[in-house]
């Protein structure tokens, strides 16, 4: 089995910043390929967003760098994972915050961390960046902590009417805001010859579920430079429909 | 004092204008109060507005002076005994938050 890998982020029409932070690297191990993604988008109306974001996505790189190699010489547990992403985002948004208490500003970030292995994902998100899985449909795999999705969860909206809700950007979650941060944790077994898209909520407001199938559609992703044009596409048809947001994107296909 | 024909009548219409001045008056009051409570909670949104254009303002200066974009294709960082085949990188600062 093997992974193909892609980014894409793009500032946006209207914002002057691209507060987004963005890694993503094709692993091989000793239990076969894995691809560790983070996806962070800083957040839009406060200061220094861009530095939330890079100090979590450094965060989570340097646990790639320092935790993973012991953690994948046995299998790898869902607990072992929690624990230790879970401990990732305790650390830095107490820093985040202390940091913002020292400057007076106000500054935060989501995030939405995946490790894939051949056989299982494992998925941490908070906030309301999103992970997809793509196959002849388009599942998400993770849930918006925001304000509409709640809203949707308690039958009080639909699902189109969230996307249209003036609270969409209305988060309960976020790091680096409040003290009682409550990460969500996601795992599955990995299919193949499908698609994995980690985005920001930039990425998506305009784009629909069937446009992410037809331009993501597993059988024709048969190269980098494929998945890369794509993500290139969609953010200029985001662009085109006049998204305002930071714009961002991290694709994998799982290749057998 | 006597009261001539017609003059308790006329007492009785002033009453009634007064009540109605007083009714008036009152209902100039609060239309005016509401007015300024209006133009107030305009004026301190417009104030919030011109604040938070300013801190973004402030925020795409310093980014634009050290952004940092950039992809790594052939990645040097040491995993150990993992291989780093592919890692691609985009962040926007060279600082982190120690």
């Amino acid at each position: 089995m093997d992974f193909l890998i892609s980014a894409s982020t793009d500032a946006g029409t209207r914002k002057a910043t691209n507060q987004d932070s963005l890694f993503v690297s094709r692993l091989l191990t000793c239990r076969g390929k894995m691809v560790f993604a983070v996806l962070c988008d800083g957040m839009g109306g406060m200061e220094k967003g861009e530095l939330a974001s890079a100090t979590l996505v450094k965060a989570f790189c340097t646990w790639a760098k320092e935790r993973l190699q012991t953690l994948q010489e046995r299998e790898i547990a869902d607990a072992d994972i929690r624990a230790q992403w879970e401990d990732i985002i305790f650390r830095q948004n107490e820093k985040i915050i202390a940091y913002g208490v020292q400057n007076g500003i106000l500054l935060g970030t989501t995030v939405t961390a995946m490790l894939l292995t051949e056989k299982r994902y494992y998925i941490l998100n908070v906030g309301d960046s999103r992970a997809y899985e793509i196959t002849d449909a388009l599942a998400q795999l993770t849930q918006d902590q925001t304000v509409v999705a709640r809203e949707v969860a308690l039958g009080n909206l639909t699902s189109e009417e969230a996307e249209k809700d003036s609270r969409r950007n209305v988060l309960l979650q976020c790091v680096g805001i409040k003290e009682d941060v409550c990460p969500e944790m996601y795992f599955g077994d990995t299919k193949p010859d499908a698609v994995y898209m980690l985005c920001s909520d930039g990425f998506r407001h305009e784009i629909s579920p069937q446009e992410f199938v037809a331009y993501y559609e597993p059988a024709c992703m048969t190269g980098e430079d494929v998945l890369r044009a794509q993500s290139e596409h969609l953010i200029a048809l985001n662009k085109q429909r006049n998204e305002k947001d930071n714009i961002s994107v991290i694709t994998v296909k799982v290749c057998c | 004092m006597g009261i001539l024909p017609g003059e308790h009548q006329v007492d009785e219409q002033i009453m009634e204008a007064l009540k109605l001045f007083e009714i008036f008056v009152i209902c100039a009051l609060i239309a005016l109060v509401a007015v300024a409570v209006i133009c107030l909670l305009l004026w301190r949104r417009k104030r919030r507005r011109g604040a938070r254009k300013s801190r973004e303002d402030q925020g795409a200066a310093k980014t634009a002076v050290c952004e940092n974009t950039e992809e790594l294709s052939a990645p040097d960082n040491d995993f150990g005994t993992i291989v780093v085949e592919k890692e691609i990188v985009f962040v926007h600062t060279d600082e982190v938050i120690e």
